[in-house]
């Protein structure tokens, strides 16, 4: 089979399917799945006083040594400071400068704070981290980030864990057609293998997601659906998709009936 | 290492010699509920049995429950097929003191409107493991009956049958009781080294102890030898006489696996979270928001009870999240029982005593036995 590479980061990769770390049955389990869907890239949350003590170390030691690139991320971080601190510890825990931004800003639909985002992302690409921005579909939020230096964003497909898939395609539309050389990766509410490919027929650039593979009934199983799908929405994205029409239109050109004579015509 | 193919019982007594270990004595190293029911039971097959007791087990601290059938959601299918009958060898474990220390009335597993697709899930999940027949739908006035304090608070719950649960610092006592009465010996200290035929205490008024055979049922010490991690678990006390439940209920939340199950007299834990951190400071904020948050959820009076104590345990788990049990000449290791001990203790129990005698290990153990 072909391989085609893109690169991210500054690093290059043959997947573009990324998972998280999170909730599977067992860390064994999660390795399995990894290796099922041919991911590699992995985030991993690291908190505060997971990083004290390195209390985390053991399942660290499990994720680093999967043979994945790790995307460590900010999750639960509510200020840009706690952001930076988590930043700065995760350098130092996964020797990497990739950092996935997330920060919330409201409880109940964990939207990402638009405003925080921005000043995060400038104090984090003033430290030098490559900065993985998680926002909703927002252009201007997105507009703000490029000017800041961020060439890669993450808009959310749905809200986190919802596995709704993408609930406004036109706007990931949108963003990638305002921000071609940028980065776009869709990342959280990505419930089956059919979002993913949805989202790389848009034209995204790689899909993140945790739950979907993480609480399948078989995780591995999961993981190898989502692989597949993701290569079959890049694939036909670069084959070029036709366009939708509102009316059928026959494969076989019907020459005895005159365009102008079909019904509603 | 080698590990055993499913119908390689009789391989692994080859292995061991045609009789098994079969000696007189054995020491069993670790008082978690692991080691006191490998004691109690080699102890009732024969063996003249030491327990070398460090204190605190990790095991008082947890929920207790044995419900394999509301663990499909979190467990590989190895370990809920062992768990299965956990209910009737705990019976067969304690006899008439079980009731004194547990009950088998099942789980109630319910949630609230807005996480009803979980409940649809767990069903799913449940279903495809060939357990659909041990869920029952409950509707409103089914819960009445099972549950007067909850009508009219769930409009959707399922009832999980051959399932129950037990008071873990009770339930060890008891087992304690048993052991002692019994015949059995107990060693209070903490093990330096656990070898076959032989264990090295710390400090020096101990020698060495010795005997046919050591059993080394250690929790998180046992990572000299194995690749264990400590997964943190926080849980809550608390003590109404407002609130009457006969039975856990388990209120489905996306992150955790949390029950609140009652302890009789009043008293009601609520565990656990599940936190891959190696610390044992006390709970966070965050995780007793959770946990009061479930209890809240399950009855609004639990608002008035009182809160008489929190605690955090740390589970030791090998990265499949499944025990194993490592059999050679004078030595068993059964470790890494993670967040399953209670359910599997009794029948990795049968599992040591079984290969301790070369006679047969229950099957469904076969997937956690390797032979060194």
């Amino acid at each position: 089979m072909d391989v085609d590479t893109w690169t991210i980061g500054g690093r290059t990769l043959s997947s573009r399917l990324m998972i998280g770390s999170a909730r599977y049955p067992s860390p064994a389990r999660m390795a399995d799945a990894v290796s099922a869907s041919g991911a590699e890239v992995i985030t991993v949350s690291l908190r505060r006083e997971s990083a004290k003590d390195r209390a985390g170390q053991a399942f660290w030691d499990l994720v680093k040594g999967l043979d994945c690139h790790v995307l460590p991320n900010t999750a639960g971080c509510r200020t840009v400071d706690e952001v930076v601190a988590i930043a700065q510890m995760a350098r130092e825990v996964f020797d990497t400068d990739w950092i996935k931004l997330e920060l919330i800003g409201d409880d109940v639909t964990l939207q990402p704070d638009p405003v925080g985002v921005v000043r995060a992302a400038e104090a984090l690409l003033a430290e030098g981290f490559v900065v993985f921005p998680y926002i909703t579909e927002d252009l201007v939020v997105a507009r703000y980030l490029v000017d800041a230096g961020c060439d890669i964003l993450m808009p959310w497909g749905a809200p986190i864990g919802s596995g709704q898939g993408l609930a406004h395609p036109d706007r990931i539309r949108a963003l990638r057609d305002r921000f071609p050389d940028v980065r776009l990766l869709v990342d959280a509410g990505i419930g089956a293998p059919s979002h993913a490919a949805a989202a790389m027929e848009l034209g995204c650039d790689a899909v993140l997601l945790n739950t979907a593979i993480a609480r399948a009934a078989d995780p591995v199983g999961m993981g190898r659906a989502f692989g597949e799908a993701v290569r079959a929405g890049r694939r036909a994205f670069e084959a070029g998709l036709m366009a939708p029409l509102p009316h059928a239109e026959a494969s076989t050109p019907t020459t005895d009936v005159p365009f102008w004579h079909r019904a509603g015509a | 290492m080698v590990r055993l193919a499913d119908n390689a019982s009789s391989g692994l007594a080859s292995h061991l010699g045609d009789d098994g270990l079969r000696g007189t004595s054995a020491i069993v190293v670790g008082a978690g509920v692991g080691g006191r029911c490998a004691a109690l039971t080699l102890l009732r097959q024969g063996w003249s049995t030491t327990l070398v007791d460090g204190g605190d087990p990790v095991a008082a601290k947890a929920g207790g429950m044995l419900a394999p059938v509301s663990e499909v959601d979190h467990a590989e299918p190895p370990v809920v097929a062992a768990g299965l009958d956990s209910v009737a060898r705990w019976k067969r474990l304690l006899g008439d003191a079980l009731a004194g220390v547990g009950s088998d009335r099942g789980s109630l597993l319910t949630a609230l409107r807005p996480e009803w697709p979980l409940l649809d899930q767990l069903a799913d999940r449940v279903r495809r493991a060939g357990l659909g027949d041990r869920l029952v739908a409950v509707d409103p006035d089914r819960l009445r009956a099972l549950e007067p304090a909850l009508a009219g608070r769930f409009v959707r719950a399922w009832h999980t049958r051959d399932e129950g649960v037990v008071d873990p610092p009770a339930a060890l006592s008891a087992l304690d009781a048993a052991y002692v009465a019994e015949g059995g010996r107990v060693v209070r200290g903490w093990a330096a080294e656990v070898g076959a035929h032989q264990v090295a205490l710390d400090g020096d008024e101990h020698p060495h102890l010795t005997a046919d055979l050591v059993v080394d049922a250690r929790g998180l010490a046992a990572r000299d030898t194995l690749a264990l991690r400590g997964v943190r678990g926080e849980f809550v006390e608390v003590h109404t006489d407002e609130v009457v439940l006969g039975r856990p209920v388990r209120v489905l939340h996306p992150r955790h696996p949390l029950y609140v199950v009652p302890r009789g007299g009043g008293r009601f834990y609520v565990g656990a979270t599940e936190v891959e951190r190696e610390d044992d400071a006390p709970p966070t904020v965050r995780s007793l928001l959770e946990l009061l948050s479930v209890l809240h959820a399950v009855h609004p009076a639990f608002a008035e009870a009182e809160v008489v104590r929190s605690g955090v345990g740390l589970r030791p788990a090998l990265p499949d999240n499944a025990p194993r049990i490592v059999a050679q000449e004078g030595l068993i290791r059964v470790n890494g029982l993670h967040r399953h001990g209670w359910l599997l203790a009794p029948i990795l129990a049968d599992a040591v005593a079984g290969i301790a005698a070369g006679s047969a290990v229950p099957t469904p153990v076969l997937p956690f036995v390797e032979a060194a």
